[in-house]
Protein backbone atom coordinates (compact mmCIF):
# COMPACT_ATOMS: atom_id res chain seq x y z
CA UNK A 1 0.00 0.00 0.00
CA UNK A 2 1.40 3.52 -0.93
CA UNK A 3 1.94 6.11 1.51
CA UNK A 4 -1.03 8.24 -0.19
CA UNK A 5 -3.47 5.99 0.60
CA UNK A 6 -2.05 4.99 4.17
CA UNK A 7 -2.69 8.78 4.66
CA UNK A 8 -6.16 8.40 3.03
CA UNK A 9 -7.43 5.79 5.25
CA UNK A 10 -6.23 7.86 8.44
CA UNK A 11 -8.16 10.59 7.12
CA UNK A 12 -10.91 8.43 7.20
CA UNK A 13 -11.64 9.10 10.96
CA UNK A 14 -12.47 13.25 10.01
CA UNK A 15 -15.90 11.53 9.69
CA UNK A 16 -15.79 10.51 13.42
CA UNK A 17 -18.61 13.24 14.86
CA UNK A 18 -20.70 13.64 17.76
CA UNK A 19 -23.86 14.83 17.27
CA UNK A 20 -25.18 18.33 17.54
CA UNK A 21 -27.43 17.79 20.16
CA UNK A 22 -24.59 16.41 22.61
CA UNK A 23 -22.07 19.46 21.47
CA UNK A 24 -25.12 21.72 21.95
CA UNK A 25 -25.71 20.10 25.80
CA UNK A 26 -21.85 20.50 26.24
CA UNK A 27 -22.02 24.26 25.46
CA UNK A 28 -24.93 25.04 27.55
CA UNK A 29 -23.01 23.19 30.73
CA UNK A 30 -19.69 25.03 30.22
CA UNK A 31 -21.80 28.32 30.26
CA UNK A 32 -23.50 27.07 32.95
CA UNK A 33 -20.36 26.46 34.65
CA UNK A 34 -18.38 30.30 33.77
CA UNK A 35 -21.13 32.23 34.32
CA UNK A 36 -22.14 30.61 37.27
CA UNK A 37 -18.99 30.72 38.99
CA UNK A 38 -18.49 34.95 38.08
CA UNK A 39 -22.17 34.97 39.93
CA UNK A 40 -20.85 32.72 42.76
CA UNK A 41 -17.51 35.16 42.92
CA UNK A 42 -19.66 38.71 43.39
CA UNK A 43 -22.18 36.85 45.24
CA UNK A 44 -18.97 35.66 47.75
CA UNK A 45 -17.58 39.30 47.61
CA UNK A 46 -20.55 41.23 48.86
CA UNK A 47 -21.44 38.56 51.23
CA UNK A 48 -18.09 38.89 52.61
CA UNK A 49 -17.40 42.36 53.02
CA UNK A 50 -20.90 42.52 54.80
CA UNK A 51 -20.38 39.42 57.20
CA UNK A 52 -16.86 41.36 58.02
CA UNK A 53 -18.62 45.03 58.61
CA UNK A 54 -20.83 43.00 61.20
CA UNK A 55 -18.44 41.17 62.97
CA UNK A 56 -16.53 44.36 63.48
CA UNK A 57 -19.84 46.32 65.12
CA UNK A 58 -20.37 43.05 67.06
CA UNK A 59 -17.01 43.30 68.57
CA UNK A 60 -16.15 47.27 68.50
CA UNK A 61 -19.85 48.91 69.29
CA UNK A 62 -18.43 52.33 70.57
CA UNK A 63 -16.33 52.62 68.18
CA UNK A 64 -18.34 51.25 65.08
CA UNK A 65 -20.63 54.25 66.43
CA UNK A 66 -18.00 56.80 66.58
CA UNK A 67 -17.10 55.19 62.58
CA UNK A 68 -20.66 56.17 61.52
CA UNK A 69 -20.52 59.54 62.97
CA UNK A 70 -17.02 60.31 61.57
CA UNK A 71 -19.10 59.55 58.22
CA UNK A 72 -21.84 61.53 58.54
CA UNK A 73 -19.93 64.23 59.48
CA UNK A 74 -17.58 63.83 56.38
CA UNK A 75 -20.63 63.21 54.42
CA UNK A 76 -22.41 66.70 55.63
CA UNK A 77 -19.06 68.39 54.90
CA UNK A 78 -18.80 67.36 51.52
CA UNK A 79 -22.66 67.91 50.78
CA UNK A 80 -23.20 71.85 52.30
CA UNK A 81 -19.56 73.16 52.51
CA UNK A 82 -20.65 75.85 50.84
CA UNK A 83 -22.33 77.23 53.88
CA UNK A 84 -18.75 76.87 56.38
CA UNK A 85 -16.81 79.39 56.58
CA UNK A 86 -14.26 80.39 54.18
CA UNK A 87 -11.29 78.68 56.42
CA UNK A 88 -12.94 75.45 57.05
CA UNK A 89 -14.51 75.65 53.15
CA UNK A 90 -10.61 76.16 51.77
CA UNK A 91 -9.38 73.72 54.00
CA UNK A 92 -12.15 70.78 52.59
CA UNK A 93 -11.76 72.03 49.52
CA UNK A 94 -7.95 71.08 49.58
CA UNK A 95 -8.12 67.81 50.88
CA UNK A 96 -10.74 66.62 48.46
CA UNK A 97 -8.21 68.30 45.52
CA UNK A 98 -5.46 66.55 48.00
CA UNK A 99 -7.22 63.41 47.46
CA UNK A 100 -8.76 63.27 43.76
CA UNK A 101 -7.22 60.83 41.81
CA UNK A 102 -6.53 62.78 39.14
CA UNK A 103 -5.50 66.22 37.24
CA UNK A 104 -9.16 65.75 35.09
CA UNK A 105 -10.88 65.55 39.03
CA UNK A 106 -8.65 68.17 40.27
CA UNK A 107 -9.84 70.55 37.76
CA UNK A 108 -13.56 69.19 38.00
CA UNK A 109 -13.69 69.61 42.03
CA UNK A 110 -12.14 73.17 41.45
CA UNK A 111 -14.76 74.47 39.09
CA UNK A 112 -17.72 72.65 40.47
CA UNK A 113 -16.57 74.64 43.71
CA UNK A 114 -15.86 77.96 42.25
CA UNK A 115 -19.32 77.65 39.84
CA UNK A 116 -21.80 76.39 43.05
CA UNK A 117 -20.25 78.92 45.34
CA UNK A 118 -20.22 82.43 42.87
CA UNK A 119 -23.26 81.05 41.14
CA UNK A 120 -24.57 85.22 41.38
CA UNK A 121 -22.67 88.56 40.85
CA UNK A 122 -24.23 89.09 44.45
CA UNK A 123 -22.05 86.77 45.82
CA UNK A 124 -19.23 88.07 43.86
CA UNK A 125 -19.54 91.33 45.05
CA UNK A 126 -20.17 90.63 48.76
CA UNK A 127 -16.68 88.08 48.55
CA UNK A 128 -14.02 89.53 46.03
CA UNK A 129 -10.57 88.66 47.01
CA UNK A 130 -12.45 85.08 47.99
CA UNK A 131 -13.91 85.35 45.02
CA UNK A 132 -10.20 86.11 42.68
CA UNK A 133 -8.73 83.11 44.81
CA UNK A 134 -11.05 80.41 43.78
CA UNK A 135 -10.97 81.70 40.08
CA UNK A 136 -7.52 81.74 40.37
CA UNK A 137 -7.32 77.93 41.58
CA UNK A 138 -9.77 76.90 39.00
CA UNK A 139 -7.68 78.41 36.31
CA UNK A 140 -4.53 76.80 37.66
CA UNK A 141 -6.03 73.44 38.24
CA UNK A 142 -7.79 73.49 34.54
CA UNK A 143 -4.29 74.67 32.78
CA UNK A 144 -2.63 71.77 34.28
CA UNK A 145 -4.68 69.27 32.16
CA UNK A 146 -3.03 67.40 29.71
CA UNK A 147 -5.13 68.34 26.70
CA UNK A 148 -4.88 65.02 24.52
CA UNK A 149 -6.25 63.33 28.25
CA UNK A 150 -3.96 60.40 30.09
CA UNK A 151 -4.75 57.38 29.23
CA UNK A 152 -6.77 55.60 31.54
CA UNK A 153 -7.44 58.78 33.41
CA UNK A 154 -9.42 60.80 31.18
CA UNK A 155 -10.16 61.76 27.88
CA UNK A 156 -9.88 64.37 25.32
CA UNK A 157 -13.27 64.46 24.91
CA UNK A 158 -13.72 65.18 28.76
CA UNK A 159 -10.70 67.60 28.55
CA UNK A 160 -12.63 69.29 25.66
CA UNK A 161 -15.72 69.43 27.55
CA UNK A 162 -14.89 71.05 30.54
CA UNK A 163 -13.22 73.59 28.89
CA UNK A 164 -16.05 74.54 27.01
CA UNK A 165 -17.96 74.58 30.19
CA UNK A 166 -15.59 76.36 32.16
CA UNK A 167 -15.59 79.45 29.03
CA UNK A 168 -19.15 79.40 29.15
CA UNK A 169 -18.94 79.93 33.12
CA UNK A 170 -16.19 82.80 32.79
CA UNK A 171 -18.18 84.46 29.58
CA UNK A 172 -21.39 84.48 31.62
CA UNK A 173 -19.65 86.13 34.66
CA UNK A 174 -17.34 88.80 32.79
CA UNK A 175 -20.97 89.68 31.35
CA UNK A 176 -22.59 90.04 34.68
CA UNK A 177 -20.04 91.93 36.68
CA UNK A 178 -19.53 94.54 33.23
CA UNK A 179 -23.56 95.34 33.63
CA UNK A 180 -23.25 96.11 37.93
CA UNK A 181 -20.62 98.90 36.67
CA UNK A 182 -19.05 98.69 40.24
CA UNK A 183 -15.46 99.89 40.13
CA UNK A 184 -14.29 97.08 43.41
CA UNK A 185 -15.36 94.71 40.76
CA UNK A 186 -12.71 95.91 38.04
CA UNK A 187 -9.56 94.05 38.85
CA UNK A 188 -11.39 90.56 39.34
CA UNK A 189 -12.93 91.50 35.52
CA UNK A 190 -9.66 91.96 34.13
CA UNK A 191 -8.44 88.70 36.08
CA UNK A 192 -11.28 86.70 34.43
CA UNK A 193 -11.11 88.43 31.30
CA UNK A 194 -7.29 87.44 31.33
CA UNK A 195 -8.36 83.51 32.01
CA UNK A 196 -11.16 83.64 29.70
CA UNK A 197 -8.44 84.66 26.86
CA UNK A 198 -6.68 81.74 27.87
CA UNK A 199 -9.76 79.18 28.26
CA UNK A 200 -10.32 80.32 24.15
CA UNK A 201 -6.60 79.72 23.53
CA UNK A 202 -6.77 76.22 24.83
CA UNK A 203 -10.41 75.64 22.93
CA UNK A 204 -8.88 76.69 19.20
CA UNK A 205 -6.07 73.73 20.14
CA UNK A 206 -8.82 71.32 20.09
CA UNK A 207 -9.27 72.47 16.13
CA UNK A 208 -5.69 70.83 15.47
CA UNK A 209 -5.60 68.20 17.27
CA UNK B 1 -15.32 42.93 27.12
CA UNK B 2 -17.24 40.27 28.37
CA UNK B 3 -19.20 40.44 25.17
CA UNK B 4 -15.70 39.95 22.71
CA UNK B 5 -15.13 36.79 24.89
CA UNK B 6 -18.11 35.24 24.26
CA UNK B 7 -18.28 36.30 20.67
CA UNK B 8 -14.62 34.89 20.11
CA UNK B 9 -15.59 32.08 22.95
CA UNK B 10 -19.04 31.06 20.44
CA UNK B 11 -16.89 31.33 17.58
CA UNK B 12 -13.92 28.55 18.56
CA UNK B 13 -16.42 26.45 19.72
CA UNK B 14 -18.68 26.49 16.71
CA UNK B 15 -15.02 25.47 14.50
CA UNK B 16 -13.43 23.38 16.95
CA UNK B 17 -15.44 21.77 19.72
CA UNK B 18 -16.28 18.54 17.30
CA UNK B 19 -12.77 18.12 16.45
CA UNK B 20 -11.96 18.68 20.63
CA UNK B 21 -14.34 16.06 21.32
CA UNK B 22 -13.24 13.61 18.61
CA UNK B 23 -9.52 13.80 19.65
CA UNK B 24 -10.91 13.20 23.38
CA UNK B 25 -12.56 10.23 22.51
CA UNK B 26 -9.91 9.01 20.61
CA UNK B 27 -7.31 9.17 23.26
CA UNK B 28 -9.87 7.75 26.16
CA UNK B 29 -12.12 5.66 24.02
CA UNK B 30 -15.19 6.71 26.05
CA UNK B 31 -18.51 8.46 25.30
CA UNK B 32 -19.69 10.46 28.39
CA UNK B 33 -15.92 10.84 29.64
CA UNK B 34 -15.08 12.13 26.09
CA UNK B 35 -18.05 14.96 26.57
CA UNK B 36 -16.60 15.68 30.12
CA UNK B 37 -13.44 16.66 28.92
CA UNK B 38 -14.39 18.39 26.44
CA UNK B 39 -16.94 20.46 28.33
CA UNK B 40 -13.85 20.97 30.98
CA UNK B 41 -11.57 22.00 28.11
CA UNK B 42 -14.05 25.01 26.90
CA UNK B 43 -14.03 25.55 30.80
CA UNK B 44 -10.82 25.85 31.35
CA UNK B 45 -10.57 27.90 27.98
CA UNK B 46 -12.88 30.40 28.77
CA UNK B 47 -10.82 31.01 31.81
CA UNK B 48 -7.52 31.45 29.25
CA UNK B 49 -9.55 33.94 27.11
CA UNK B 50 -10.44 36.20 30.02
CA UNK B 51 -7.18 36.80 31.48
CA UNK B 52 -4.94 36.27 28.05
CA UNK B 53 -5.03 38.84 25.71
CA UNK B 54 -3.48 37.45 22.59
CA UNK B 55 -3.97 33.93 21.78
CA UNK B 56 -1.47 32.44 19.04
CA UNK B 57 -3.74 29.67 17.87
CA UNK B 58 -6.92 29.11 19.57
CA UNK B 59 -6.79 25.48 18.26
CA UNK B 60 -3.94 24.33 19.57
CA UNK B 61 -4.12 25.89 23.10
CA UNK B 62 -7.66 23.75 23.19
CA UNK B 63 -6.33 20.55 22.05
CA UNK B 64 -3.20 21.17 24.38
CA UNK B 65 -5.99 21.95 27.72
CA UNK B 66 -7.42 19.16 26.26
CA UNK B 67 -4.09 16.79 26.13
CA UNK B 68 -3.41 17.84 29.77
CA UNK B 69 -6.94 16.65 30.86
CA UNK B 70 -6.65 13.54 29.20
CA UNK B 71 -3.51 12.79 31.15
CA UNK B 72 -5.32 13.70 34.44
CA UNK B 73 -7.90 11.26 33.33
CA UNK B 74 -5.39 8.44 32.98
CA UNK B 75 -3.62 9.28 35.92
CA UNK B 76 -7.13 9.01 37.93
CA UNK B 77 -8.21 5.62 36.17
CA UNK B 78 -4.74 4.08 35.89
CA UNK B 79 -6.39 0.93 37.45
CA UNK B 80 -9.06 0.66 35.03
CA UNK B 81 -8.19 -0.51 31.33
CA UNK B 82 -11.19 0.41 29.36
CA UNK B 83 -11.77 -1.31 25.61
CA UNK B 84 -9.89 0.82 23.03
CA UNK B 85 -10.58 -0.44 19.51
CA UNK B 86 -14.00 0.32 18.82
CA UNK B 87 -15.89 3.18 17.90
CA UNK B 88 -19.13 4.38 19.85
CA UNK B 89 -21.64 4.03 17.11
CA UNK B 90 -22.94 7.58 18.54
CA UNK B 91 -19.74 9.00 16.65
CA UNK B 92 -20.51 7.49 13.08
CA UNK B 93 -22.21 8.75 10.86
CA UNK B 94 -25.38 7.76 9.09
CA UNK B 95 -24.89 7.28 5.38
CA UNK B 96 -27.50 7.47 2.29
CA UNK B 97 -27.93 3.45 2.11
CA UNK B 98 -27.48 1.45 4.76
CA UNK B 99 -25.01 -0.71 2.71
CA UNK B 100 -23.08 2.40 2.61
CA UNK B 101 -22.99 2.85 6.08
CA UNK B 102 -21.85 -0.62 6.67
CA UNK B 103 -19.09 -0.88 4.54
CA UNK B 104 -18.17 3.06 5.11
CA UNK B 105 -18.22 1.97 9.03
CA UNK B 106 -16.20 -1.40 8.67
CA UNK B 107 -13.01 0.34 6.67
CA UNK B 108 -13.63 3.24 9.62
CA UNK B 109 -13.12 0.49 12.64
CA UNK B 110 -10.55 -1.24 10.63
CA UNK B 111 -8.56 1.97 10.23
CA UNK B 112 -9.55 3.44 13.71
CA UNK B 113 -8.54 -0.86 15.42
CA UNK B 114 -5.06 -0.35 13.34
CA UNK B 115 -4.12 2.98 15.08
CA UNK B 116 -4.99 2.21 17.95
CA UNK B 117 -2.67 -1.21 17.89
CA UNK B 118 0.34 1.65 17.44
CA UNK B 119 2.44 2.94 20.26
CA UNK B 120 0.38 6.20 21.82
CA UNK B 121 3.60 8.62 20.20
CA UNK B 122 2.73 7.02 17.15
CA UNK B 123 -0.91 6.97 17.07
CA UNK B 124 -0.84 11.22 19.15
CA UNK B 125 0.89 12.41 15.82
CA UNK B 126 -1.02 10.41 13.17
CA UNK B 127 -4.46 11.55 14.61
CA UNK B 128 -3.19 15.32 15.09
CA UNK B 129 -1.82 15.92 11.85
CA UNK B 130 -3.89 13.91 9.52
CA UNK B 131 -7.41 14.02 11.05
CA UNK B 132 -6.91 17.48 13.00
CA UNK B 133 -4.94 18.88 10.38
CA UNK B 134 -2.45 20.49 12.81
CA UNK B 135 1.26 21.49 11.48
CA UNK B 136 4.17 19.92 12.52
CA UNK B 137 5.04 23.38 14.66
CA UNK B 138 1.52 23.12 16.04
CA UNK B 139 1.48 19.65 17.35
CA UNK B 140 5.39 20.32 18.73
CA UNK B 141 3.35 23.13 21.14
CA UNK B 142 0.37 20.81 22.24
CA UNK B 143 3.30 17.65 22.96
CA UNK B 144 6.03 20.28 24.21
CA UNK B 145 8.28 18.10 21.41
CA UNK B 146 10.65 19.53 19.19
CA UNK B 147 9.52 19.60 16.01
CA UNK B 148 12.60 17.43 14.01
CA UNK B 149 11.91 14.90 16.65
CA UNK B 150 8.32 14.48 15.42
CA UNK B 151 8.93 14.73 11.64
CA UNK B 152 10.94 11.43 12.66
CA UNK B 153 7.99 10.26 14.77
CA UNK B 154 5.31 11.06 11.92
CA UNK B 155 8.25 9.03 9.45
CA UNK B 156 8.21 6.15 11.54
CA UNK B 157 4.55 6.26 12.26
CA UNK B 158 3.50 6.39 8.82
CA UNK B 159 5.74 3.42 8.11
CA UNK B 160 3.75 1.26 11.23
CA UNK B 161 0.55 1.55 10.31
CA UNK B 162 1.69 0.91 6.90
CA UNK B 163 2.52 -2.51 8.09
CA UNK B 164 -0.75 -2.84 9.59
CA UNK B 165 -2.55 -2.51 6.89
Amino acid sequence: MKEEEVINKIRLLKRLQPSESVLHRVKKNVYQQVLGEDREKTKFGLQNLLDNVSRFIKQYTIASYGIAFALLLAIFFSTFSNLLPTETHTAILATKLAFAPNQYERARIALTDTTSRFANTQTVEEHIPSASQSFALTNNELAKLELKGEKGKYTTQECHQIYQKYLMYLEQENKNISQKNNPPLANLKSQISAYEELAEKKLHKYNSL
Amino acid sequence: MKTDIVKQFEMQYRQLAGGVFRYVYFKVSGYELAQDITEETFVRYWKVLTKKKSIDSHKALLYFIAKGLIIDTYRKKSNKKISLETIDERLLAVQDTMEDTVSQNQELEQVYANIKKLKKDYQDILFLHFVEDFSIKEIAYIQKKSENSLRVLLHRSLKALKEKL
